[in-house]
């Protein structure tokens, strides 16, 4: 569009200017709600189910660690998909009991409040890995990091494929196959340490940490999806 | 988003389908004070959709009720060019609410055309092809 006309077409929607601009914005300012603010209101909106069931699982992580004292890291870290599991099934309950709608249609977008929700119990397994990390390596006679990477990676590996299947399987056959998926992230754990127990040795670790930074890579992008899909339903 | 600006766009977007100074302002306020009220609302890069909205609505809520005043005439004109200016207005005035409206907050406010296809309902493309008509038929008529 050539400058003259436009030029013009301002002229020509000149309003009168406004007298009470300044005085109202002086008197009014948008409050926004902080993200500490949005976590915590969003944490109240998590099912008690996976406050509890995460702490079951931790203390269960410690029992069964410290019942099988050398191989306590193993033992730990095939509980973990389980942490994962309540993590992918709190992110799906909305469309799992068809209540996806009614959240669709608060103030809220969908997207935050998921990922204010997603946020909250990511810290808390955070926090509880943090913890086993220490008391396992103590025990099982590995490094903390060494066991730290041991932990998140069924943990990460659990929580991409659940976050897939969970999009691709609506309703409960989604939350069924999440638990079959972590069942079997379980069992292989288990099985690896016996089966192929030179995979746990210090010279394998290189590729735990590629294995831990494609888990990560995975479960990231599975959960920036997730997001927009959500985005993509609050306006469409 | 500058809210200074946005105050003033939003102002002359009420004014122009309003023509009353002082309902404007007041419906301008209310734009804002319901879009502070709603302190949940998290910015996701729709504020400006948003802020419309509430103005669209409102004017047509205010527009409906029995007090219209016509246009005052001492409006400002371009300084470069008065002739113009008078003759664009003539023009505009023969335009449809609907497309005058268009023009405003497309050329005028420079709303996104991505949030005007949002706030008419219709495609990227149908709206492009339609504002383009708008100014194509301003121009001719200007020119001829």
């Amino acid at each position: 569009m050539d400058r003259k006309l436009k030029t013009a077409l301002d002229a020509a929607f000149e309003a009168p200017p406004p007298e009470g601009k300044a005085a109202f914005l002086r008197a009014h300012r948008r409050r926004e709600l902080r993200p500490a603010a949005l976590l915590l209101t969003q944490a109240g909106y998590v099912h008690w189910w996976t406050w509890a069931g995460s702490c079951v699982l931790f203390a269960g992580i410690l029992v069964l660690a410290a019942g099988s004292e050398p191989q306590a890291v193993w033992s730990g870290s095939a509980l973990t998909p389980l942490l994962a599991l309540l993590a992918v099934a709190e992110s799906g309950r909305a469309k799992r009991y068809g209540m996806e709608e009614l959240e669709l249609a608060c103030r809220m977008p969908q997207s935050s409040a998921l990922l204010a929700r997603m946020a909250a119990v990511g810290l808390l397994h955070l926090l509880l890995l943090g913890i086993s990390a220490p008391i396992l390596s103590i025990w099982g006679g590995t490094g903390v990091v060494q066991t730290g990477i041991y932990l998140l990676t069924p943990y990460l590996l659990t929580a991409a494929i659940g976050m897939e299947l969970s999009r691709r399987v609506r309703g409960q056959q989604g939350l069924l196959a999440c638990t079959a998926t972590a069942a079997l992230v379980c069992v292989i754990g288990e099985l690896a340490q016996t089966v192929r127990p030179e995979l746990y040795l210090e010279e394998m670790l290189p590729l735990w940490y590629i294995a831990l930074a494609i888990c990560l890579a995975a479960s990231g992008f599975e959960f920036v999806r997730m997001i927009r899909e959500s985005e993509a339903l609050q306006w469409n | 988003m500058d809210i200074e600006v946005q105050y003033i766009r939003i102002y002359r977007y009420c004014y122009f389908r309003l023509r009353d100074r002082y309902r404007a302002e007041d419906i301008t306020q209310e734009t804002f004070l319901r879009w502070f009220a709603s302190d949940t609302y998290r910015d996701t890069g729709r504020t400006l959709q948003y802020l419309y909205t509430i103005a669209r609505n409102l004017c047509t809520d205010e527009s409906r009720r029995p007090h219209a005043e016509a246009l005052p005439e001492d409006l400002p004109t371009n300084p470069d060019d008065p002739l113009l200016s008078l003759a664009l207005r003539s023009e505009l005035d023969k335009l449809s609410q609907e497309d005058r409206e268009l023009i405003l907050l497309r050329v005028v406010n420079e709303v996104p055309m991505g949030i005007l296809c949002k706030l008419y309902g219709v495609s990227r493309f149908a709206l492009y092809r339609r504002l383009q008509g708008i100014l194509k038929r301003l121009r001719e008529r200007l020119e001829g």
